[in-house]
């Protein structure tokens, strides 16, 4: 298997590039969550930009309803610059359990992550929570200006969210993930076997 | 203090091993066993909860189980004679599973454990899903409101939690809305007939009612009917699960809102009946969101306290807690400001709960304190 180990800051620049790129993202990283929400460490990521990407992770990964959208994760301190939340909000959106209006000017920007109405059910990412996934945030979001990404819970249809890296190989090789990294160790998907007619549509 | 919280046996089994009032190891059942929400008496979680901590079972101080098995076995037996004789179909079935786990589960658990069955402890539903709101909650004294599908006899409840001068949290049951008046059966029974699976599907519905507008929210309002003294209740006529657990919709029901959808059916919003689905999808999703605000506002203004912890199980929560959406969010806190539980349902039994249930025929049970 195609594993490579990575030292801290050139794996996060590396996902980060990959992600900024339009490709997805199963992110393991430390103990699981408890509770039906993956917080950052059994998670799948992409990039917040279009609503295709939202269709492609329902179509090809969580083979789940169009009209379903994917939660944002953003930094607890940059959190209110794209989301219109109350006194309180950021806390609330700790456990990805408040439901936000998207700011105006970042729903073009933030498609993939936007309900129909203009919400989102937000994760405000503390560094002391999840401090990984706290540092991938804002490297994307050095790179791209938006340090949003669609956290989404790493397990298939049916299936429960993965717990060992062996339940995360055997999703990542199922579906359309195109990048899997648990915790320094990172597998890519050789390019010509992504291929697949979604791909081309997209 | 070692306490082992354990849920089973109704959705999504765990175990949670709290220390000293803190919960140092939780983990669900399904994650290790691999089988979605399994519902299992869960060794697997117990196992790895006391291993990994380096505990035997006899070094706990206490097992607690989240519901009183007698007062589920006790709602089951009267509903199903109330239902008599159109009931006696579901009856066995629910006597089955009641006294083949739920009423032993005491014996379950110490034969399990090898722990005494004095050791052996239960909290009532609804002061599980308090305690776990208001514990978590950065404030001393707050209202506490609870709604869920169905624990015991409380579908919904509200009170308060405070933390003594000497560091003991009391939490205090105020009153509550007994089975089947729910809020949690309401959306579970829009989510069967929308096709989607019932005690999971409860968020897809939450995602379709964006694409809808609540256009029939005055049907809705005819199901769930609000009461004088600021509770509510189902017109049960539109209801079958008090009586039968295979279909939760009765005939009234269809001829309101039209023929349930077929689950294979997929839903095209561009087709008058994907639409109609979305609208009420919408409608049941605003009724919701205007009674559960109503009532945490009846609360503030009957408390004064300006927190509000909102807990509840697995059916409503996602409406109750994401569904109070924006503006709506707005409303309750003109008073105060609304505090987020978190979303697991995991027991944290640190707490003393004066629960009295006093039965009348009130929608409201049990009477206020002030």
């Amino acid at each position: 298997m195609p594993c490579a180990r990575h030292a801290e800051p050139e794996l996060l620049a590396r996902v980060a590039d990959e992600l900024s790129a339009g490709r997805i993202v199963g992110w393991v990283d430390g103990a699981c969550e408890l509770g039906p929400r993956a917080l950052g460490h059994r998670s799948i990521l992409a990039a917040p930009r279009d609503a295709a990407m939202r269709d492609k992770l329902n179509r090809s990964i969580k083979f789940r309803e169009e009209f379903r959208p994917f939660a944002p994760a953003v930094p607890i301190e940059a959190a209110s610059s794209y989301f219109d939340l109350p006194p309180g909000g950021e806390r609330l959106g700790r456990f990805m359990s408040g439901v936000f209006p998207v700011r105006r000017e970042w729903r073009d920007r933030l498609a993939a992550v936007t309900h129909v109405d203009g919400t989102a059910r937000v994760q405000t990412v503390e560094r002391a929570m999840a401090p990984r996934f706290h540092a991938l945030l804002e490297e994307v979001g050095r790179r791209t200006g938006i340090p949003v990404l669609p956290n989404t819970s790493f397990n298939l249809a049916g299936e429960p969210i993965v717990n060992h890296v062996a339940e995360a190989y055997s999703t990542f090789r199922r579906s359309g993930i195109d990048l899997l990294v648990c915790g320094p160790a990172l597998v890519a998907k050789k390019r010509a076997a992504q291929k697949g007619p979604e791909e081309a549509v997209a | 203090m070692r306490i082992l919280g354990i849920s089973a046996h109704y959705h999504d089994s765990a175990a949670a091993l709290v220390i000293d009032g803190v919960p140092v190891r939780a983990v669900q059942e399904e994650r290790l066993s691999r089988r979605k929400n399994d519902a299992a008496f869960p060794l697997a979680a117990i196992e790895w909860c006391l291993e990994s901590a380096g505990l035997e079972p006899e070094q706990l101080d206490a097992v607690v189980f989240y519901e009183k098995p007698m007062l589920k076995f006790e709602r089951i037996l009267t509903m199903a004679l109330r239902g008599f004789p159109r009931s006696w179909r579901s009856f066995p079935r629910a006597m089955k599973s009641s006294l083949g786990e739920k009423l032993w589960v005491k014996g379950i658990i110490a034969s399990h454990l090898g722990v005494p069955g004095r050791k052996i402890l239960f909290t009532e539903h609804h002061q599980a899903h308090a305690a776990a709101a208001f514990l978590t909650a950065p404030t001393r004294a707050a209202a506490i409101l609870t709604a869920d599908g169905v624990g015991e006899w409380a579908t919904l409840s509200v009170g308060s939690g405070a933390v003594t001068a000497d560091g003991r949290t009391e939490i205090v049951a105020k009153r509550e809305i007994r089975f089947p008046h729910s809020l949690g059966m309401l959306y579970s029974t829009f989510t069967a007939w929308l096709g989607f699976p019932v005690n999971e599907g409860e968020y897809k519905v939450m995602g379709l009612a964006a694409y809808g507008r609540p256009s029939l929210a005055s049907e809705v309002r005819k199901v769930l009917l609000r009461t004088k003294d600021g509770g509510f209740a189902l017109d049960l006529s539109y209801f079958d699960y008090h009586l039968s657990a295979r279909s939760s919709y009765s005939a009234k029901f269809v001829d309101a809102f039209g023929p349930a959808r077929d689950p294979w059916d997929p839903i095209d919003l561009a087709t008058d009946r994907g639409r109609h689905y979305a609208e009420v999808a919408a409608s049941v999703q605003r009724v919701l969101e205007d009674t559960l605000v109503d009532l945490a506002t009846a609360l503030h203004a009957e408390t004064g306290l300006p927190d509000l912890c909102l807990g509840g199980g697995r059916s409503t929560p996602t409406a109750c807690i994401l569904g109070i959406r924006g503006a709506r969010c707005r409303t309750i806190r003109s008073g105060g400001r609304k505090r987020n539980p978190p979303s697991s349902c995991a027991s944290l039994p640190r707490t003393a709960c004066p629960a009295r249930a006093t039965r009348s025929r009130s929608c409201w049970h049990g009477s206020p304190t002030s």
